[in-house]
């Protein structure tokens, strides 16, 4: 064996441990692309090169140009300057559904593992209606109900990502509390609220924030069908979904440009937030099969 | 070692029995524990020795009987936790897989004494000396220590709560030979210096000869002898405890007796 060989062996094995450790480039390009777009999101007020509703009539429909780096939609306003802007409502709205699944349903699923019996049969049982209803339909019964905006939509998809943290985090708590490590806790004396707080949920904390990433993913396709709908998000405000619904009439005229970075914006940020949630629930199922 | 005789009784368990279903998986198990004195339950897997100790520590609940701490003033869990403590066979889960071995040693100090960080620390320290334990040992996480080192560390927590009685099942069973030695070394050791009561769980008769001054024979849940573990061991009046014996391998071990042992057994169960 020559020592170039040698060499390339050692490479080949620096390079396959080092992956199980690090992120892989795809996660890296995800967390960076959801960094640029929520720094572009808060700072979108300031570096946006039009007002968002201000109409350029002379150049409606228009694809990138120079004054207009993303074209203009039908009526005339810079998609550069309303993706932006928008980019605040797209995110916040799933960001609190995912907040809002995430927390009800630890706190559910965990209660259901914790207490047993006939709690957690009710729980469980609960879930699973809520779990039965197509989320997106819970949603439409909910605008029908209250009115569009997004406030009863964020409750309504939230409700039915509900059950599915809620079994994910009852099953791993389940599965935490069998390891004897609980057991010993009681025998030292600590409550089961104790051992609950201070043990088993930070050991399944990591699955949770899976979840929270995965459900904040599905939330934002979600809202963005409503706003299409014009359920959601409601003129003048504008979110990238009701920004594809309102380019339809430009691309009725032949112009798809404006479509396209709504559209663009909507499937890359969901992508790289699934990635993330991917890469963070393997990791997780990884980490504990090395531990048993 | 029987020293012990004179101590007043710390535990004792009145007709304890355990259903599972329809397992009868302890069946009418009574025995007392002196002060400082060491009790041996043997018997072979699933006799029902895991589910004694677990009733005796509070983690079952007895379907029948009772198991009273004469004299205990405390009640509850945490007044439970404060007269007994439980060492289980498997030293890694029953650590916290997040946090160091110190933190885990300061968790109960933290629950059961109104103590100073400080003061919590030194007795840290001190509880990782006890055991043989290094500081950079106690920082270390559970996983990083070898089962030997682990199962050191689960008896220095115990022994930080300072329990009136250890149970321990099958404590040393996992352990490498040469490891198991060091343990009971310093488990017996502790007995002496501190006076604490051990209820030992094992199904090794030789370490049970080392560490117990008494002892109790299990088989299907139920207490077919029970006496000084020295004149049980080389006395037994029990054809199962004959076969316990008879089991272990040893010069002139002979495979015939104890196929005659498991004979004998057999036809006294068809005739009861
Ligand atoms: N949680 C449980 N549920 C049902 N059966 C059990 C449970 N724990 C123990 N058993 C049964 O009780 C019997 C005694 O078990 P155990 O106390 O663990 O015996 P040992 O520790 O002597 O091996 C066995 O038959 C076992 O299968
Ligand atoms: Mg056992």
């Amino acid at each position: 064996m020559s020592l170039d060989t040698v060499g390339l062996a050692l490479a080949g094995t620096a390079r396959r441990t080092r992956r199980r450790t690090r992120p892989s480039a795809l996660v890296v390009a995800s967390i960076a692309l959801l960094g640029i777009v929520a720094v572009a999101s808060v700072l979108a007020p300031v570096i946006t090169p039009y007002a968002p509703d201000a109409t350029d009539i002379l150049n409606s429909s228009a694809g990138p140009t120079s004054e207009h780096l993303l074209g203009t939609d039908g009526t005339g306003r810079d998609t550069l300057s309303r993706l932006l802007i928008g980019a605040q409502l797209s995110l916040l709205a799933p960001l609190a559904v995912a907040v809002i699944t995430t927390a009800v349903g630890a706190l559910l699923g965990l209660a259901a593992a914790r207490i047993g019996g006939a709690f957690d049969m009710i729980v469980s049982r609960a879930m699973d209606i809520v779990f039965a209803f197509p989320t997106l339909l819970l949603a439409l019964l909910a605008v029908a109900v209250f009115g569009p905006g997004l406030t009863a939509p964020i409750c309504a998809l939230a409700l039915g990502y509900i059950p599915f943290v809620g079994r994910i985090v009852r099953s791993a708590a389940i599965q935490e509390q069998a390891k004897p490590y609980v057991g010993s806790h009681a025998v030292m004396g600590f409550s089961e609220l104790a051992i609950t707080v201070r043990h088993i949920f930070p050991n399944i904390a990591p699955v949770l924030l899976a979840q929270a990433t995965l459900t904040f993913g599905y939330a934002m396709l979600d809202i963005a069908a409503l706003s299409y709908l014009g359920l959601g998000v409601q003129p003048p405000a504008a979110d990238w979904g009701s920004m594809i619904a309102q380019s339809q009439s430009a691309v009725l005229q032949g112009n798809l440009w404006s479509i396209l970075f709504p559209g663009m914006a909507v499937i890359l940020t969901v992508l790289a937030v699934n990635v993330l949630g991917e890469s963070l629930s393997d990791r997780f199922s990884l980490a504990s099969r090395s531990a048993r | 070692m029987s020293d012990s005789q004179n101590g007043e009784t710390v535990l004792r368990a009145t007709g304890l029995s355990k259903l599972f279903k329809s397992t009868v998986a302890v069946d009418d198990v009574s025995f007392s524990l002196k002060r400082g004195s060491s009790l041996g339950v043997v018997g072979e897997s699933g006799s029902g020795k895991s589910t004694t100790a677990r009733m005796i520590v509070g983690l079952e609940s007895p379907s029948s009987g009772s198991v009273e701490f004469p004299g205990a003033t405390g009640s509850g869990r945490r007044g439970r936790a404060r007269l007994v403590q439980m060492i289980f066979q498997d030293p890694f889960h029953s650590f916290d897989p997040r946090i160091t071995i110190a933190e885990a040693l300061e968790e109960p100090l933290r629950l059961h004494f109104d103590w100073s960080r400080e003061r919590r620390q030194a007795r840290v320290a001190e509880l990782l000396d006890q055991v043989g334990l290094s500081t950079r040992q106690g920082g270390a996480l559970p996983r990083t220590l070898s089962g030997g080192q682990r199962q050191r560390a689960a008896i220095a927590r115990a022994l930080g709560i300072e329990p009136a009685i250890l149970v321990l099942d099958e404590a040393v069973a996992a352990l490498d030979v040469s490891i198991q030695a060091q343990v009971l070394v310093l488990l017996d050791n502790i007995r002496r210096d501190t006076g604490m009561s051990y209820v030992f769980v094992s199904h090794d008769l030789a370490v049970v000869r080392y560490i117990t001054t008494d002892v109790i024979v299990m088989r299907s849940g139920r207490v077919v002898e029970a006496g000084q573990t020295e004149q049980v061991l080389a006395d037994p009046q029990h054809p199962y405890t004959r076969l316990l014996l008879d089991s272990v391998p040893r010069p002139g071990w002979d495979l015939d007796r104890v196929r005659r042992g498991r004979l004998e057994l057999d036809s006294m169960k068809e005739t009861s």
